[in-house]
């Protein structure tokens, strides 16, 4: 009779384990699932109806650059900015003009057209003419208020590299559900 | 006695899961507060002419395509107006040398086709998109009725011209199917 009443004060504790075990999948979830984006800026996209929508990740040939606009050295972006539209090109969180996006684009091609393992081994298409032509792809992800004169930037940068690069694409806000 | 002494060795042993719940809750409150759903970015791709570059020869403006301009106008908070060339009013023969569009505030302006139209924030007087749209849809019609070839647009902005405005060109393109549609560049040094 003893033993009876034991065993039922053992039953009045609450079994933690299936609790632990839920909570431990969620935060192996979150852990996995956040994804820690140092590069990719803040942005407010420009709008459009008919942008496709973005694939799974995981394409390293896509170069992409944010323009973002350009800020004070408090870090906060100022009336006369915004109101100016002028902003920077920025590639893995460094600024780069137009000559150095040459340079960073040269590099990008010719690694991509090297041999691995000292590049992707991605030959070159050859059209008539003899001129060379990149499989790289720039993205763009411009904020909507900054000069659409960066764009140009872009695009001039692209073919002033050989093998030239001329795939290209302008990212912007997905239509939402209002 | 005995048993008393028992069970107070029992209670001993177990282990204390309460500081280690605590600390998976507070991690779990974190990755739940420090989540963000990225939101997907849509993506309008183009190509840059394969067979030209560094040695383009300046293109002579073809009287059959649509060029516009889009110009920065500095009065005021500034505007941007869209000019074209070669104007061709729908259903009649007469040709304009110069016609700009009308102007639209650019503060919640209602973009996009009646059925999926949003509201667009630029902050300053735009050409109206509406007629734009209008106008190209029926160049494009009736280029292809003429000449069965593809409607090429050139658009050619001003540096100030804020991106917005000229990706809404870029999206009317695309909803047209416009594939020819080429940004002026500035000549290279």
């Amino acid at each position: 009779m003893a033993k009876k009443r034991k065993d039922f004060r053992f039953d009045e504790k609450m079994d933690m384990t299936p609790l632990i075990d839920c909570v431990f999948l969620l935060i192996m979830f979150f852990i996995l699932t956040t994804e820690i984006t140092m590069t990719q800026a803040e942005l407010e996209l420009p709008f459009a109806l008919e942008g496709e929508a973005e694939k799974a990740k995981g394409d390293d040939t896509t170069i992409v650059l944010d323009v973002p606009l350009k800020r004070n050295r408090g870090g906060n972006l100022t009336e006369d900015g915004i109101r100016k539209g002028i902003g920077q090109i920025e590639y893995l969180g460094n600024v780069y003009d137009e000559p150095e996006l040459v340079k960073l684009f040269a590099k990008e091609v010719k690694y991509d057209a090297a041999d691995p393992p000292y590049g992707r081994g991605r030959s070159p298409e050859i059209i008539a003419g003899g001129r060379r032509l990149s499989q790289i792809k720039v993205r763009v992800r411009a904020d909507k208020r900054v000069n659409a004169e960066y764009l140009r930037t872009v695009f001039m940068a692209c073919q002033q590299v050989d093998p030239a690069i001329y795939k290209l694409e302008v990212s912007s806000e997905q239509p939402g559900d209002n | 006695m005995l048993i008393k002494r028992n069970k107070y060795i029992q209670d001993e042993d177990e282990l204390q899961m309460t500081p280690m719940i605590d600390i998976v809750f507070q991690l779990l409150i974190f990755f739940l507060l420090s989540a963000k759903f990225i939101a997907l970015e849509g993506h309008l791709g183009s190509y840059l002419p394969k067979d030209k570059g560094l040695n383009t020869d300046v293109v002579p403006i073809d009287d059959a395509n649509v060029t516009l301009d889009l110009v920065w106008v500095d009065e005021g908070d500034g505007k941007v107006a869209c000019r074209t060339m070669n104007y061709r009013e729908p259903g009649s023969d007469e040709v304009k040398p110069v016609h700009a569009f009308g102007q639209v505030p650019g503060v919640d302006l209602p973009y996009g086709p009646p059925d999926n139209r949003r509201l667009v924030q630029i902050g300053y007087s735009v050409p109206d998109f509406d007629k734009i749209e209008a106008y190209l849809k029926h160049r494009k019609e009736s280029h292809e009725e003429l000449s069965g070839k593809e409607l090429p647009v050139v658009v050619n902005f001003d540096d100030k011209v804020k991106l917005q405005v000229v990706m809404t060109l870029l999206d009317i393109c695309h909803r047209l199917e416009i594939k020819e549609f080429t940004l002026m560049a500035r000549e290279m040094e």
